[in-house]
């Protein structure tokens, strides 16, 4: 065949092929736009409404009015963002600190470890709860029994407001270091090991291989765990809703919390569904910095 | 040809080679430092393996019992009655519930994603990027925000209380079709092309080529939709009415009464959920770990 | 070359069939829902009133709390036994159950009905029952009721059934939720005389309960003297009655429109709270705790008063307690021993207006079985251990603390349920506690706080109602 009579044949296979793509993609599509797609733009149209168990008025910017004044929902912002700011560094350093020490162990020994971590993250969240409800228990608690034998006050960890949200936190952390820690493996292993090898041979302290080999070298896989982490950070709400019910005082509530109470709890779904409008253009804002920011010196 | 696939993809993520660490280099990994790390290690990792500990041996304590200070760190006499009282609820009936919905999750998950994912990373056709971006714009959304017009959606459909009404919203979650688009990146482009000039279709150069090549991602993909499935809590709350569409989960939840909590029930029923998903990952981790490792690479 | 055209036939039309399910499914609306849908449901029904006596095969569905206790600690079965006995009556109506949780129950409702696929029968408390009464979501069931009846029922019983004079549920079992003490630690410390049980309406004072929570301190100290609990709206009828009672004033004023609490005897209960709480006698993390958490301590013989019990629960608890101690039921203590006011507990059936005739007339008839038959009302009452709304039906029950709470009736006033944006009270009261109990703000503060979100929850109510 020669060149110009396949560039012809070509030319005419162009749109038969822009057709076959279409129909690969019709069935995941057109399951996006009815159950996801769809239902999101329903939800910011919903979030102009007064709509409640009897109600359905249009009201405007009203509900993102009621947000803006609502102390309760202030609150639950400014825990979300603390529980953001804790625990995703908390969950990288971590996740970084298991990676080095297990990379380089033998196969079988990396698995376990690997399965450890993982652990809290396949268990169902109800029955997570359950253990750390009974570990945190203000009476028969496990944790206050181990730090009275330490001569400690007990501590009300879940009712107390001081230290409620730190203890969701902890609890948070466990659920999430699994996969980053995973990652962190992979990507350590694929660092070449000549790479190290040449700077140990020119002296370097384990101290600067990591941080001007290894830590560069873990970039994009950073970048991938912060959004995830984040992104996850934002969506916490079964524990709270199975823990603390947002209190006390309001000092557990996160956004999510507040969307599923008002909703749910109260019937009011347009202000809910604001809510939620709030929070996707948040986690939509703060994604896109970290793509910026991070993402500026990784190469794709 | 297979050799030269094999050669594309396999040094990026392989471990094994860059891990043949020397015997010198594992000797130097004996310093103070590697020892405390892995001693700290250790300790940390106790905190993650208690909780399912905890729920295994609550599971076999009477509720005074497990409620009693100074703890029982391990059942002193090992009781049954949980289970009895556990198996008196459909247990089973849940348990079919939360394996059917997942199974079939599952299956239609991979069947559309691995399509989709397919195109989207290596066809060229208008609307390409636009679609990609809705995908991964919708993907950072909480699904709490659209459970409130989602529901409305299933009750005009009638499928509030209904397995489809269960199962299908869930195959719209466009997690798949991105695992897909990552994984299908790594096919050569080579290979399509010169299949094409074979006079290959697109349909058949899809089925003989590509496929073959996703078969460890759609494993992944499989795991992953099973367990999301099968630990999830809040739409199945929602979207279920009667006890016996109910699913493991939610059904201990139930046990939850207003005014007393069955600690040794519920730990019974906690366990009976995990349990499926720990075989899962054990015997799967490699694939798990695949999954999850070229998800993330770009 | 040929197996690989079918092979890709065969792709596409799994495709296919994939997309053509998910694509026309908008279509059909639902083979078999279970919802109450309006107009959308799958048979046929008339939409004229349906006679008493047509037998016109009819659906509905019926969602329910665990009001019964569990038959064989199975859910549900014994309400299929229910069902199963009306059906030999009314062989045409088909009852669909459906279990709620008290987790997750409510928020259910919340979205059934803002979706509108209500049940068409509820077996709830008036609480909620009340609210959607006031929100015109309910069908009237007042030609359910004859003057006889009525007049059967008490006063307050009959306010929390009905709005502005309409019978919205028939009140079913009811009992009032008291303190409940355990009478065997007071034996063990020899302090049995400090316990109002000499009389028998066991009325007694502040004064005195406090004596007994000392005499606890001291001669039990692993046990904590009273309990308390803050976490969330789960039992709080325990908390109001036990403050209420401290503060010799109501919940609410007479009229239901306003917070009547915040006052000199309410701040001094709340301070009074807030002493024991710091003096050992209040059970420690009491802001975290909740209803469930506190019973749980009162079980296991760690707590000597619970304040949260009747004797239905009394009943539910029995195969709970940690060892065979006896609980005893008391009123709340009042600063001079006067009369002590208690809430009932009450449950009652209601329908929910799906605008189909026929489904409401097959309620009425199926909750007139539940309430009325003369085998099965029986039955079904004591499968909720409490005792009847109807004053004429006593002596149900064996035990004396049954027959303590027979008399308790009398000390019985309307609840704050009934109140105009109740549901919103609510959300409002446990937050109040925890800041008392977490010293975080004082209890005229809290109280004041209180009082002017509860009285905005009110005239939102208000409002709502009159402009239905």
């Amino acid at each position: 065949m020669s060149t110009a009579a396949l560039k012809s044949k070509s030319r005419r296979k162009f749109k038969r092929e822009w057709l076959t793509s279409y129909l690969f993609l019709l069935p995941a599509l057109s399951f996006f736009i009815m159950f996801v797609a769809y239902p999101m733009v329903h939800g910011v149209y919903i979030s102009f409404f007064d709509y409640n168990l009897t109600n359905f008025k249009f009201i405007g910017f009203d509900n993102y009015v009621t947000l803006f004044k609502d102390k309760n929902f202030h609150q639950s912002v400014i825990n979300t963002v603390v529980l953001v700011l804790v625990a995703v560094p908390i969950v990288i350093g971590f996740s970084v600190f298991a990676a080095m020490t297990i990379y380089k162990k033998h196969e079988l020994l990396r698995s376990l470890f690997r399965g450890i971590f993982y652990l809290p993250a396949v268990t169902s969240v109800v029955s997570v709860t359950v253990v750390w409800n009974w570990i945190y228990h203000p009476n028969f608690g496990i944790l206050n029994y181990l730090t009275g034998l330490v001569g400690m006050k007990p501590i009300f960890w879940l009712g107390d407001p001081n230290t409620a949200l730190m203890a969701i936190t902890a609890i948070l952390i466990t659920t999430s270091v699994g996969q980053p820690i995973i990652l962190y493996v992979a990507a350590l292993g694929n660092i070449p090991i000549s790479y190290i090898e040449a700077a140990q041979l020119d002296r370097a302290s384990s101290r600067q291989i990591f941080t001007k080999i290894i830590w560069p070298m873990l970039m994009p896989t950073n970048l991938y765990v912060i959004v995830i982490t984040t992104i996850n950070t934002f969506q916490c709400f079964s524990l709270i809703q199975l823990l603390t019910s947002g209190g006390p005082i309001y000092k557990t509530s996160t956004v999510m919390y507040s969307v599923y109470e008002q909703a749910f709890s109260f019937g009011n779904f347009g202000l809910a569904s604001a809510m939620g409008v709030f929070l996707a253009i948040i986690i939509g804002i703060i994604s896109i910095i970290q793509f910026k920011f991070l993402g500026s010196d990784v190469e794709y | 040809m297979k050799a030269h696939i094999e050669a594309k993809l396999g040094t990026k993520y392989n471990n094994s080679k860059n891990n043949k660490v020397k015997k010198k280099s594992f000797l130097k990994n004996l310093t103070p430092g590697n020892v405390i790390s892995m001693i700290l290690l250790s300790m940390l990792s106790i905190i993650f393996i208690f909780p399912f500990y905890w729920i295994v041996t609550g599971a076999f304590k009477i509720q005074v019992v497990a409620t009693q200070i100074p703890p029982q760190w391990f059942p002193l006499d090992i009781v049954w009655d949980n289970w009895v009282t556990l198996f008196k609820n459909p247990v089973t009936r849940w348990t079919f519930n939360s394996f059917f919905i997942a199974v079939t999750e599952m299956v239609l998950i991979c069947l559309v994603s691995t399509t989709a994912g397919f195109v989207l990373a290596k066809k060229q056709f208008p609307g390409r990027r636009i679609i990609f971006t809705a995908l991964i714009a919708a993907m950072a959304l909480p699904k709490q925000v659209i459970l409130v017009p989602l529901f409305t959606l299933l009750a005009k459909l009638g499928w509030i209380n209904t397995f489809k009404g269960l199962i299908l919203p869930a195959v719209g979650w466009p997690f798949g079709v991105f695992l897909m688009k990552q994984f299908s990146q790594t096919i050569p482009t080579e290979i399509l092309e010169a299949a094409k000039i074979d006079g290959c279709s697109e349909v058949r150069s899809f089925v003989t080529i590509a496929l073959p090549l996703l078969k460890p991602a759609i494993g992944a993909l499989a795991i992953f939709t099973f367990m999301t499935s099968w630990n999830d809590y809040f739409s199945q709350l929602i979207i279920t009415r009667s006890t016996d569409m109910m699913t493991l989960p939610l059904g201990i939840a139930t046990m939850q009464g207003e005014y007393r909590t069955d600690y040794g029930v519920m730990m019974a029923g906690a366990a009976l959920a995990s349990l499926p998903m720990l075989t899962i990952f054990i015997l799967f981790q490699k694939s798990f770990t695949q999954g999850i490792t070229l998800g993330a690479v770009k | 070359m040929k197996m690989l055209k079918r092979k890709s036939l065969l792709l596409m039309v799994v495709v296919l069939l994939v997309s053509l399910v998910s694509a026309c499914s908008g279509n059909n609306n639902g083979g078999k829902s279970n919802a109450g849908n309006t107009g959308a449901s799958a048979t046929p029904t008339p939409t004229v009133e349906a006679t008493a006596d047509t037998a016109e095969p009819v659906e509905i569905t019926w969602w329910n709390f665990p009001n019964f206790t569990a038959l064989d600690g199975e859910v549900g079965k014994f309400e299929k036994q229910i069902i199963a006995a009306f059906n030999e009556k009314h062989p045409e109506i088909t009852v669909n159950l459906e279990m709620l949780t008290f987790d997750g129950g409510p928020e259910k409702l919340n979205v059934a009905i803002a979706t509108k696929t209500a049940p068409d029968v509820i077996y709830d408390a008036p609480g909620r029952i009340i609210d959607w009464a006031k929100k015109d979501l309910l069908a009237s069931i007042d030609d359910m009721f004859t003057n006889e009846v009525k007049a059967d029922i008490t006063p307050a019983i009959i306010e929390q059934s009905s709005v502005d004079g309409m019978m919205y549920m028939f009140p079913f079992n009811t009992g009032p939720f008291t303190m409940a003490v355990n009478k065997t630690l007071f034996e063990e410390i020899g302090a049995l005389d400090l316990l109002p049980l000499d009389s028998e309406d066991r009325t007694w004072t502040v004064a005195e309960f406090e004596a007994a929570l000392k005499a606890v301190k001291e001669k039990a100290p692993d046990v904590i003297p009273v309990g308390f609990y803050a976490k969330s709206q789960a039992g709080d009828q325990g908390t109001r009655g036990f403050l209420t009672n401290l503060a010799g004033s109501t919940f609410l004023n007479d009229t239901n429109d306003s917070i009547a609490l915040n006052n000199e005897g309410g701040v001094a209960a709340l301070e009074w709270i807030m002493k024991a709480s710091k003096d050992g006698l209040l059970a420690p993390g009491a802001a975290s705790m909740a209803a469930s958490d506190h019973n749980d301590l009162f079980l296991q013989g760690k707590m000597a008063f619970a304040i949260n019990y009747s004797a239905v629960l009394k009943t539910q608890f029995a195969p709970n307690k940690a060892s065979d101690f006896e609980d005893i039921l008391l009123p709340y203590p009042t600063v001079d021993g006067s009369a002590p006011k208690l809430e009932p507990f009450l449950g009652g059936l209601a329908i929910f207006n799906n605008e189909d005739a026929a489904k409401v007339e097959a309620s009425k008839k199926f909750i007139d079985f539940i309430v009325n038959d003369p085998e099965w009302s029986v039955t079904a009452l004591k499968q909720t251990g409490g005792l009847s709304a109807r004053n004429s039906i006593t002596g149900i029950y064996e035990g004396s603390e049954y027959a303590y709470s027979e008399l308790a009736r009398k000390f019985i006033t309307t609840p704050p349920t009934i109140a105009d944006g109740y549901a919103e009270i609510r959300t409002y009261w446990f937050p109040a506690l925890q800041k008392v109990l977490l010293n975080t703000s004082s209890a005229a503060d809290a109280l004041a706080e209180f009082e002017t979100l509860g009285n905005e929850a009110i005239a939102k109510g208000k409002a709502a109602r009159t402009s239905n």
